[in-house]
Order: structure tokens, then C-alpha cells, then sequence
């Protein structure tokens, strides 16, 4: 309940989602950025388990920074690449529903 | 060009789940920094604002069913999956410890069902799916309306979420124990503000997907100078 600047509430997301849009649009102009673009593919694993990954780092690796990110970006992406090639439907489970290949589920 | 779209809209939103990763980081900073601050200044806003972009309104009918549950199946047959999955590797290391109580059972599964921000620690995200689905049905049914009545609609969504967000934070300082004043199931008064910045990706998704550079330094420059206005303690933006 954090949105009670009436112009701010515009002015400051909308400014910095330009800015961060625009750059991208003006790098990936000249070199792809293939990091980002495979942590997007994953992303919907990492938004779910990357807290909980933080909580498992706090008690068994040195907690900074680094660890946590790379820990709570990594373990996601590990599992997001696994669910699909060993659960059924996993690729379902990921957020990847595909209307034309899984429509005999619908 | 579809193909050069499609790289730095898949890039920028990695960028941004980096940002939402570090945004949940809790200890201390190599550096004194306000970087936290900063990410969530704008970084669920720019979600829903990259959702707008590729949003697809339908007139016809017969393509809304399929239309809604394609978003079902993708936003929240996977919230059902990760909550389920995460409950129950919590619930099993609490048993392992001897923690787990009835009156904890209940309160939790309260807490579950109720969904958005009454769901803490590891489930601290969960509340954007529920807004992002709902927000995608508002818009949906907006996108019906006469031209007109859109943006009557949008105005009204967003005076009603500055409302509510100015009446919560008179009720306690701490804009956490501000939203827990107010119950609501997931988080759907947060769609009120959330479809707001939807709509601005949808309705200006010419100038999104291709911004000018003339463009780009001005938002730099307004960036720059909010994060000196708050450095100077001149706004007290959250």
C-alpha cells in the first residue's frame, strides 16, 4: 500500500522504465545479450523460489550479496531446466502452456 | 525487426528479474547504497508496463474463454504449483524440527488461501500473479468499453488506488503494516494502480517499443534528479 504520490506514482516508474527500456533497446542495437535473455526463460522459477533459495544460503553459505544473488538466480534456473525433463506436464507447471500444443488438455 | 523486439524485451525483463532477486536481498551492502530503493522504485511497475505492451484486446466473443485460460494456465496454474511446492518443503523442515502446530496449521493455511500481502517470507512475491491475472481481466473488459470510457475507467482506477494507499498509510507509518489494515484476497486492491501501468504499455506501445533517444535522456535526467531530491530528503518516495 505504498501508492499515495499522485504525480510521483506516474512521473518516477514511467522515467525509469524508459531509461532502463531505452538502454536496452540501444544495446541490444549492437550485441545481443544472451545472459539476460536465458534468465528471462527462466524467470518464472526464479520470481517463485528465490526467496525461499535466500532463506537455505542464510544458514549454509556465507550471506552477502553475491552468494544470495547468484544462489537464488542459479538453483532456479537448475530446477526450471529439471521439471520439465522429469515431471508430467512439468513444462505446464513452469507457466510454459502452449494453447496450440496442450490443447487436447483443455 | 519482430526478432530484434522480441531480444530486448527478453532481455530487459531478465534485467528486471535480476533486480527483483536483489530487491529481496536482506543483508548488508558492500557499499552504503540506496540501489534497493531505487529497484523498487520502478521495478513492478515496469512488469505490468512490458505486459501491456504485447496485450491483445478481444472483441469477438467467442475468443474470450480461450483467451482467459490461456492466462489461467500460464500465471496461475504455476502460483498453485510453487505455493503447494514451497509449502511443502517448509511444513516438512518444520516437522523435522518439531515446530509445526495445529494453531500454526491454521493460521497458516489461512494466510494461503487469503493469498497477496498477508503471504510473507518465502512466499513474498506470490502476490503478483494474482495481481497480474486479475489485472489482465480488468483490462480485458476495459479494452470493451467505448474509447471514452477507457481511460474514465483508468483515471477512476487510479484516484481510487491513491485513496486507499493515503487512507492506509494514515492508519500506520510503515507502509507493510499500512496494507495488513486492510484486508483483501490477493491483493486485488493493488490491480486499481497495477492496470494503470498496464494500460500505459498497451495504449503508447509505439513510443515503448522504440524509444527516441531525446526520450531517453530525459528520463534519465528526471531519474537523476529524484534520486537527488531524495538524497537531500527534498520527497519521500517509496
Amino acid at each position: 500500500m505504498r501508492y499515495d504520490h499522485f504525480l510521483l506514482d506516474l512521473i518516477i516508474p514511467i522515467a525509469m522504465t524508459a531509461l532502463i527500456v531505452g538502454i536496452f533497446q540501444q544495446m541490444t542495437a549492437i550485441k545481443r545479450l544472451p545472459w539476460f535473455e536465458k534468465i528471462e526463460k527462466h524467470s518464472i522459477s526464479i520470481m517463485y523460489l528465490h526467496i525461499f533459495i535466500g532463506f537455505v544460503v542464510k544458514d549454509m553459505l556465507p550471506y552477502n550479496i553475491l552468494t544470495y544473488t547468484l544462489a537464488g538466480l542459479f538453483v532456479p534456473i537448475v530446477l526450471s531446466i529439471l521439471i520439465p525433463k522429469t515431471i508430467p506436464l512439468g513444462e505446464i507447471l513452469i507457466g510454459r502452456f502452449n494453447p496450440r500444443k496442450h490443447m487436447h488438455l483443455s | 525487426m519482430a526478432k530484434e523486439r522480441l531480444t530486448w524485451v527478453d532481455a530487459v525483463k531478465g534485467f528486471l528479474m535480476v533486480l527483483v532477486v536483489i530487491g529481496h536481498y536482506s543483508g548488508p551492502m558492500p557499499v552504503e547504497s540506496p540501489l534497493i530503493t531505487y529497484i523498487y522504485w520502478f521495478h513492478m511497475p515496469a512488469f505490468f508496463l512490458l505486459s501491456g505492451l504485447f496485450f491483445k484486446p478481444i472483441a469477438d466473443n467467442s475468443q474470450l474463454k480461450p483467451a482467459i485460460h490461456k492466462r489461467f494456465m500460464q500465471l496461475m496454474v504455476p502460483y498453485l504449483f510453487f505455493l503447494l511446492l514451497l509449502t511443502f518443503f517448509k511444513y516438512g523442515m518444520m516437522i523435522g524440527d518439531g515446530t509445526l502446530t495445529s494453531a500454526f496449521l491454521r493460521q497458516d493455511l489461512i494466510e494461503l488461501t487469503v493469498g497477496g500481502r498477508f503471504l510473507r517470507g518465502e512466499h513474498g512475491v506470490f502476490w503478483f500473479v494474482t495481481v497480474m491475472f486479475a489485472t489482465y481481466l480488468l483490462f480485458l473488459w476495459i479494452t470493451r468499453q467505448k474509447r471514452w470510457l477507457q481511460f474514465t475507467i483508468l483515471a477512476a482506477c487510479y484516484i481510487a488506488a491513491q485513496l486507499e494507499g493515503t487512507f492506509a498509510m494514515g492508519l500506520a507509518s510503515e507502509p507493510d503494516a499500512a496494507s495488513a489494515q486492510i484486508p483483501m484476497i490477493w491483493n486485488l486492491d493493488v490491480v486499481l494502480i497495477a492496470v494503470v501501468y498496464f494500460a500505459i504499455g498497451y495504449y503508447f506501445k509505439a513510443f515503448w517499443m522504440n524509444i527516441p533517444k531525446a526520450a531517453i535522456g530525459i528520463a534519465a535526467a528526471i531519474a537523476a534528479l529524484a534520486m537527488a531530491a531524495d538524497g537531500i530528503g527534498f520527497i519521500n518516495y517509496h
